[in-house]
């Protein structure tokens, strides 16, 4: 606490890396609701500029954009429909449905305020686990447990740990009162000029990931892909959530299996994964029980 | 026999393509080794879900069929059973998806032709009319104006590797604007 404390304070004496904070905070914002650019391609394209600001102002600047620009994906979600993250994706599930029923500030308020939470908690709990180690390095941090061995280190990793705190306390007000204007300010956009430079901006976010031409065309093609889904009711955002946690979830089953001695029954054998299999279980149950009333009600209801 | 109702048809169409997905991604599945020592190795995981994937989609077809009847009533009454009138391709603007997909393929071969800055100029025209802009000065302008930014922001901000075109070499414009 005394580390945070101090963390603060440091924060508080660099002016610029306050103003870099609150400047992230928007940034990030405007990045995220923008459909087609997500945190990362944000991360990624300011980098370059960060190696002109001093350490703590260039991690401050990147870690909050990197939480700034994942709400941010939440206002693109629930106004276009179109997700930026997987975390948006399950936003959009119920948010542009709000939008729909004309009720898009007050979904644009929850996504705010379970984005606050969420990221408050996940903040406390990891500090500063989502930071690129990548940007530590260039900027002479060794990575690591001895992370926290040097009083310089250590100073720097909690004002970052201040940074973060303040930056959502900084995208959330920004988002509370002005995500429905900036929501609105995109709207404005017409569609007509706006999907063109999505595509060309997701064509080109897809380019840059590997810079290999083979990724435009796989992005082409899962587009195609995905409009089919959609147009055949298959939940989009269940496959990327699927995508993104499969290879966790590869990896983790056979580090079980390599633990367990006796295979497969590990998983029901140990309490907490068992609760999980079980709840997993009872969910699709139900879901499957819910679906098939819902379709038996519906043709009786309709005119003949 | 009465007819199939429209969405058992797409139904089907959805189940084909999950036992071509799965089929395609179990036989990449079982070209990865095998470890003798382990029941559950390396492939294990990717062959349980390209054939996962085989049976979910013939388990859609199934209750399709069971579930007929109600699809076909509704059919009839003019309303989909789920109350979204998105299902399927009936009210799909299948002129603009192939449009859109045109693009797409036309940026691949142009980039592949001329490099970054034609494919993203060309693209971005042919989209803009794809979504009915008809005026000349936004035709002309954005598609100019919108390459400027993405090479200054991807090629010179981002620093990505701009290839030159295989046919035509014009990356030295391009490197004008992105500054490197």
């Amino acid at each position: 606490m005394l580390d945070l404390m101090a963390g603060f304070a440091h924060l508080f004496s660099d002016g610029q890396a306050v103003f870099f904070t609150f400047l992230a905070a928007f940034v990030g914002i405007i990045f995220g609701a923008l459909p087609g650019l997500t945190a990362s391609a944000a991360i990624a394209m300011l980098l370059p500029l960060s190696f002109h600001l001093g350490p703590l102002q260039a991690l401050a600047f990147l870690y909050v954009i990197g939480k700034s620009g994942r709400y941010g994906g939440s206002i693109a979600a629930i106004l276009f429909n179109t997700p930026g993250t997987a975390a948006s994706a399950a936003t959009m599930q119920d948010g542009y449905p709000m939008t729909q029923r004309g009720e898009a500030g007050k979904a644009l308020k929850t996504a705010t305020l379970a984005s606050i939470v969420g990221d408050y908690i996940g903040e406390i709990i990891l500090i500063f686990g989502a930071v690129l180690i990548g940007v530590f390095l260039i900027h002479g941090i060794q990575v690591g447990p001895a992370i926290f061995d040097t009083p310089y280190s250590r100073q720097l990793i909690y004002s970052l740990f201040a940074a973060g705190l303040l930056g959502i306390a900084a995208y959330g007000a920004i988002g509370y009162w002005f995500g429905p204007y900036i929501g609105k300010m995109i709207a404005y956009l017409p569609t007509r000029l706006l999907y063109p430079f999505i595509f060309v901006t997701a064509i080109a976010a897809s380019y840059s990931s590997r810079a290999s031409i083979l990724d435009v065309a796989v992005a082409l093609l899962f587009g195609i892909i995905g409009y089919a889904m959609r147009r055949t009711e298959f939940s989009a955002a269940a496959f990327v959530i699927a995508f993104v946690l499969a290879k966790n979830m590869e990896e983790a089953f056979r580090q079980a299996l390599l633990l367990s001695d006796n295979g497969l029954l590990i998983f029901v054998t140990e309490p907490v994964a068992a609760s999980f299999l079980a709840v997993g279980f009872a969910v699709m149950i139900y879901r499957s029980i819910s679906v098939m009333r819902h379709k038996r009600k519906l043709p009786d209801a309709t005119p003949s | 026999m009465r007819a199939l109702s429209y969405r058992t048809k797409i139904e089907f169409g959805v189940t084909a393509a999950c036992l071509v997905f799965g089929g395609f991604f179990t036989v990449l599945a079982m070209q990865i080794p095998k470890d003798m020592e382990e029941i559950i190795g390396p492939r294990s995981v990717p062959l349980f879900l390209g054939v996962m994937m085989m049976a979910l989609g013939v388990l859609i077809s199934i209750l399709s069929v069971l579930d007929d009847k109600n699809d076909a009533a509704a059919d009839t009454n003019g309303a989909d059973f789920s109350g979204d009138d998105d299902f399927g391709f009936r009210d799909s603007d299948i002129k603009r998806v192939f449009e859109v997909i045109g693009c797409g393929i036309v940026y691949i071969a142009l980039f592949w032709a001329f490099g970054y800055l034609v494919a993203t100029l060309i693209s971005l025209g042919l989209m803009l009319l794809a979504f009915g802009n008809r005026k000349l000065g936004t035709l002309v302008a954005l598609p100019i104006a919108g390459t400027i930014i993405y090479q200054a922001i991807f090629m010179g901000l981002m620093g990505l590797h701009d290839p030159a075109g295989e046919l035509i070499d014009i990356s030295a414009v391009g490197n004008f604007i992105s500054g490197n």
